[in-house]
């Protein structure tokens, strides 16, 4: 009888597996036929590129996967489990982009010849495996809350007496309860530890979203409707104010009226819109005479530069910045499929990191207030991203060769990926301190990923050093 | 029949020189490609690659490809760096690349990772180095059926049921590509009720009308040709390799003597490696006979069903201005001095007309239908602009036909009509005409996703039809001359235009060439290396280059100077009627 049964559920199991596997077939095809038809469900070929719908795909898959991330919590399986589906899906098409490199091959007689073999590209070969290790430690961290009973969180809607603390104005969010003492020490650590790695992970996506971002062609369009010239495209009193014989990039930012987001993004727009028409300028003359230009090619090359640094300093200060125009054409123009996987990636990585970040420092507002209630409210009230970037001093950033501290602590990436990326000793001696669960996890990864890390690893830094701390746009 | 993806010759001269920037490997088996004539087995060029996969035909989709037939021959190849998967002919043998490794991945998997791969594929549009400079995905799936076709019908020369392995094939990776279609959508108006009394109007998606109609037709002419190649399992035929009747020349008895001594040798055969039907000696059964004729009237059915899909396709895409910018200036220069000074003389009948130009050759027939065609086109393109600049110009239509009032864009718009009924007259009396100029020009620049899907899987089941149809044809011949006692082969048959026809399924000329990166993988170079063993290699000096520059010992042949679809002069009377 037993047997029977147990036969019995084997088939049943077997059944489901096959329907699971089945639909899983169907849903795919639906998928990568809504891809090819590039949205436009007429067929009649007038969808987007291949790129950009990869692109809004996986944006929209992340929105409605991490959209609903309002606590620290494990994911729900289902939810992890469809992220992993769906994201290996789109993520399999940069398999198949590949680029030419000779190699040296022996032949039978013993011969050496050199053949043109095939692999895959090389910035995806770096790249896609170092954001799918930032996908999991992401998704690991939030595994890591499951078990934490220092904290909870009420409803938005219970009763005032009942709620928690609200850190920001975001009123749609739960309120945070921590204990009448606050967190206890030890769990005060892990959750300053679990920052710092989700930070960590924040630099690496972030600095790898914006070397994409950096490599995606200035798209013709965006070119086109460009002004004139950068006076045009800076305004009287800003070109005035950048074309003054002594230049200081602290004095020029003072005098600008950056008291809202959209101010900033305005003025972030004209100086790279100023940049591009520099460069070209400068570009152009190189092959024209330059006689007849109102403007000398030094003095150009002396602006350009000017704007660079204000670009520099706009993106340490203000780090949280939505995307500026020049992104977003260029987002909404390239057509290079492995460009358009790894910026859209690692955007969304970018961004649920700077969720979870946000909530962790959800928590840590509330111990704050629990320990010393008389703390100002509005001290902290300020949205994350300006707390994120609380800890570079924007006066220490006072020349943009002066590389601030980016983090909080100065930890780094590869300590908490467990990567065997040569470090300064202290700073090894703390990785020990990281969780050990996300050690054991990392360690699977150790011996692949090093190798990649390492290779990557500085120039990942050094734009985070240059960067200063960003954090993306909240993209709830 | 303006079935098959046959490129023209100047199609394959533009496709050479846009390649020439490709690997001189690739280019050169492009050529092969291109110009092999009913080409039927299929060799994919494959740099050495970590992931065997990427070579582009469908047989050599994937590494974790459940083909378990695939088998490696050393002895046919030497090893070189370049090494080429041929699929050989009869015996449904791939020649794989030595180190592939062989995994029995569990199937399952296997058919998700496949399918991420082909789907990869398409959404890259053939551009491997992923940079966009792919083709658009009309295209790209339009390659894709047409390639696919062309390594699973490919080696269509016997009446028998396909192999296991290629009928799943075709029929998963035909479900994936036809699963785009599925998304294609409409909206309607629908009227609903609400609940509590009432109705409202909202749009409902809808599967697109064409494709609501034709796709489910296509699935179904495509099952009953499968089911009829199945059908064939329990036949009293069989196939004998013609190398193996020359071989033996007398000893063979199931011919007369004078069968193989009166043909002068394989060399000098067309479609040389078509086995030879072989019928018990006393000629077939009168049920089998009266089931073979069953199948062939089926087929025909089946060929002009998909024929009427395919040209009504061809004639909704739009006309490509690549197309019109290429015309020349006026119809004179479109059609030269003759055909001109026919169509603008007094009295028209374009049978008359028809009678007098040499269309000996399916080449001759098809120029003159791409000229007739252009001048069509050359001369409406003028009155379009016409009318733009004089909006207010009236006309009327019977004016045109009043001599001496005829004002200059009348006289255009007779002709262009004249044109137009001797390119229906001309379509009529050659319904098995490859596709024209225009037909290829608007298959390139189609980019309407359906449309591409209905034309290149009516296309593809226009050539299978015919291919079965002319094998049956083979049959029923042999059959009849073995009852007659006469001594003739299937290639002496004087009357039916002497010899077996085969309509070619080559892969798309349209694959993209032009980036180093894309050209090993998107098109899979084809050709023709049926019987490795038993054939010699045909006397081309261009084959022979093309042969040692690929480094392939192996024999090649390949008939370069007829790239047509079948041979010439027995068109019409084999080729079903067009309706």
């Amino acid at each position: 009888m037993t047997t029977m049964d147990e036969q019995d559920n084997i088939d049943d199991d077997q059944v489901s597996k096959i329907k699971e596997k089945h639909a899983e077939l169907e849903q795919m095809k639906e998928r990568y036929a809504k891809l090819l038809l590039g949205e436009d469900m007429s067929g009649g070929g007038k969808g987007v590129s291949s790129a950009l719908a990869l692109s809004n795909a996986i944006t929209n898959l992340a929105a409605s996967v991490f959209g609903e991330q309002n606590k620290l919590a494990p994911m729900p399986e289902d939810r992890k489990k469809r992220w992993r589906r769906e994201v290996s899906w789109l993520l399999s098409v940069t398999d198949c982009i590949v680029d030419f490199t000779p190699s040296q091959q022996t032949a039978k007689d013993g011969s050496n010849m050199e053949v043109m073999t095939t692999q895959q590209r090389g910035d995806l070969r770096i790249n896609i495996p170092a954001l799918k290790k930032l996908d999991a430690m992401l998704i690991g961290c939030l595994d890591n809350f499951k078990d934490q009973n220092q904290f909870w969180y009420v409803s938005k809607d219970a009763d005032e007496s009942e709620k928690g603390v609200q850190r920001s104005d975001k009123w749609w969010l739960p309120t945070v309860k921590v204990p009448p003492e606050g967190l206890s020490e030890e769990s005060r650590k892990w959750m300053q530890n679990q920052k710092d790695c989700v930070n960590q992970v924040l630099k690496a996506s972030m600095a790898i979203n914006a070397e994409i971002l950096a490599e995606i062609e200035i798209p013709e369009n965006y070119i086109d409707n460009l002004p004139k010239n950068g006076r045009e495209s800076l305004g009287d009193s800003i070109y005035k104010s950048i074309t003054v014989d002594f230049f200081d990039p602290m004095q020029f930012l003072s005098t600008m009226d950056l008291s809202s987001e959209l101010n900033v993004l305005d003025l972030k727009n004209k100086i790279e819109a100023s940049i591009v028409i520099w460069k070209r300028k400068m570009h152009q003359k190189d092959s024209k005479s330059s006689w007849s230009s109102t403007v000398r090619l030094e003095k150009r090359e002396q602006f350009e530069d000017r704007a660079e640094t204000i670009l520099l300093l706009l993106k340490q200060q203000f780090p949280g910045l939505p995307q500026s125009s020049l992104e977003i054409s260029k987002i909404e123009y390239n057509k290079d499929i492995g460009f358009a996987i790894l910026e859209s990636y690692s955007r969304v990585l970018e961004s649920l990191a700077n969720t979870v970040m946000n909530r962790i420092e959800d928590v840590l507002y509330a111990d704050n207030m629990a320990q010393d209630p008389s703390l100002p409210a509005n001290k902290r009230t300020t949205s994350s991203r300006v707390s994120l970037g609380a800890s570079i001093d924007p006066t220490s950033a006072q020349s943009p060769g002066h590389t601030p501290t980016g983090s909080p602590t100065s930890r780094t990436l590869s300590d908490f990926m467990g990567w065997s990326v040569e470090q300064d000793g202290p700073e090894t001696t703390k990785s020990n301190s990281s969780p050990k669960s996300e050690d054991t996890e990392n360690e699977k990864y150790q011996s692949k990923s090093a190798r990649i890390l390492s290779r990557t690893k500085n120039s990942y830094m050094e734009k985070l050093e240059a960067y200063g701390l960003r954090s993306p746009t909240v993209r709830h | 029949m303006a079935a098959s993806v046959s490129s023209s010759k100047e199609e394959n001269d533009n496709n050479n020189s846009r390649s020439s920037s490709s690997e001189r490997c690739c280019d050169e088996s492009y050529s092969l490609s291109a110009d092999v004539s009913e080409s039927e087995s299929s060799s994919s060029f494959s740099g050495r690659r970590d992931d065997h996969g990427a070579a582009s035909s469908s047989l050599t989709s994937s590494p974790h490809a459940a083909f378990r037939t695939v088998s490696v021959t050393d002895s046919i190849f030497p090893p070189t760096p370049i090494t080429f998967p041929l699929f050989g002919g009869k015996d449904d043998v791939m020649v794989w690349e030595k180190k592939q490794p062989r995994k029995q991945p569990d199937t399952d998997l296997s058919e998700i990772d496949m399918m991420k791969e082909r789907f990869a594929k398409l959404l890259l549009g053939e551009d491997m180095s992923g940079g966009g400079k792919g083709v658009c995905t009309a295209l790209a799936i339009s390659n894709a059926i047409t390639n696919l076709s062309a390594s699973v019908f490919g080696e269509l020369w016997r009446l028998e049921p396909l192999a296991l392995q290629k009928k799943v094939m075709w029929q998963r990776e035909m479900e994936w590509l036809l699963s785009v279609s599925d998304s294609i959508v409409e909206l309607v108006p629908s009227i609903q009720q609400f609940p509590g009394g009432g109705t409202y109007e909202v749009m409902v998606p809808h599967p697109r009308s064409d494709m609501h109609m034709n796709l489910p037709a296509l699935k179904k002419l495509d099952a009953m040709l499968i089911g009829m190649l199945d059908g064939f399992c329990d036949r009293e035929f069989c196939y004998v390799d013609r190398g193996i009747v020359v071989a033996q020349g007398d000893s063979c008895d199931a011919y007369p003597s004078s069968v193989s001594a009166a043909r002068p040798s394989v060399r000098q055969e067309d479609k040389w490696w078509l086995p030879y039907p072989k019928v018990p000696p006393k000629g077939l059964s009168e049920d089998a006979k009266k089931k073979l004729q069953q199948c062939r009237d089926c087929t025909n059915q089946i060929l002009k069903a998909a024929l009427a899909i395919n040209s009504n396709v061809l004639a909704e895409m739009e006309i490509p201005s690549a197309y019109l910018e290429t015309l020349p200036k006026n119809g004179k220069e479109c059609l030269g001095d003759i055909i001109y000074r026919y169509i603008t003389a007094d009295k028209f009948s374009p049978e008359c007309l028809l009678d007098c130009l040499d269309l000996s050759s399916e080449h001759h027939t098809l120029e003159v239908a791409n000229r007739v065609e252009a001048a069509v086109h050359a001369w409406k393109l003028k009155e379009r602009k016409k009318q733009l600049n004089r909006p207010k110009g009236k006309r009327s239509s019977w004016s045109a036909k009043v001599k001496g009032l005829v004002a200059d864009c009348d006289k255009r718009s007779s002709l262009a009509q004249r044109a137009e009924t001797l390119l229906r007259s001309l379509k009529h009396r050659f319904p098995g005409l490859p596709q024209t100029s225009l037909d290829m020009s608007k298959i390139q620049y189609n980019r309407d996703v359906g449309q591409s899907i209905l034309e290149s899987y009516s296309r593809v089941m226009e050539s299978l039809a015919f291919n079965i149809m002319a094998r049956i044809d083979d049959v029923i011949f042999v059959d009849n001359a073995t009852k007659q006692s006469e001594s003739l082969s299937i290639f002496n048959r004087g009357g039916l235009g002497g010899r077996p026809v085969q309509k070619r399924m080559s892969p798309s000329p349209f694959s993209i060439q032009h980036t180093p990166y894309s050209s090993p993988f998107a098109t899979p170079t084809f050709c023709s290396s049926p019987m490795q063993n038993l054939c010699p290699i045909k006397d081309d000096n261009r084959l022979k280059e093309a042969a040692q520059s690929c480094k392939l010992d192996g024999p090649m042949l390949a008939d370069l100077d007829r790239p047509w679809t079948y041979a010439a002069g027995n068109v019409p009377s084999n080729a079903p009627e067009r309706h």
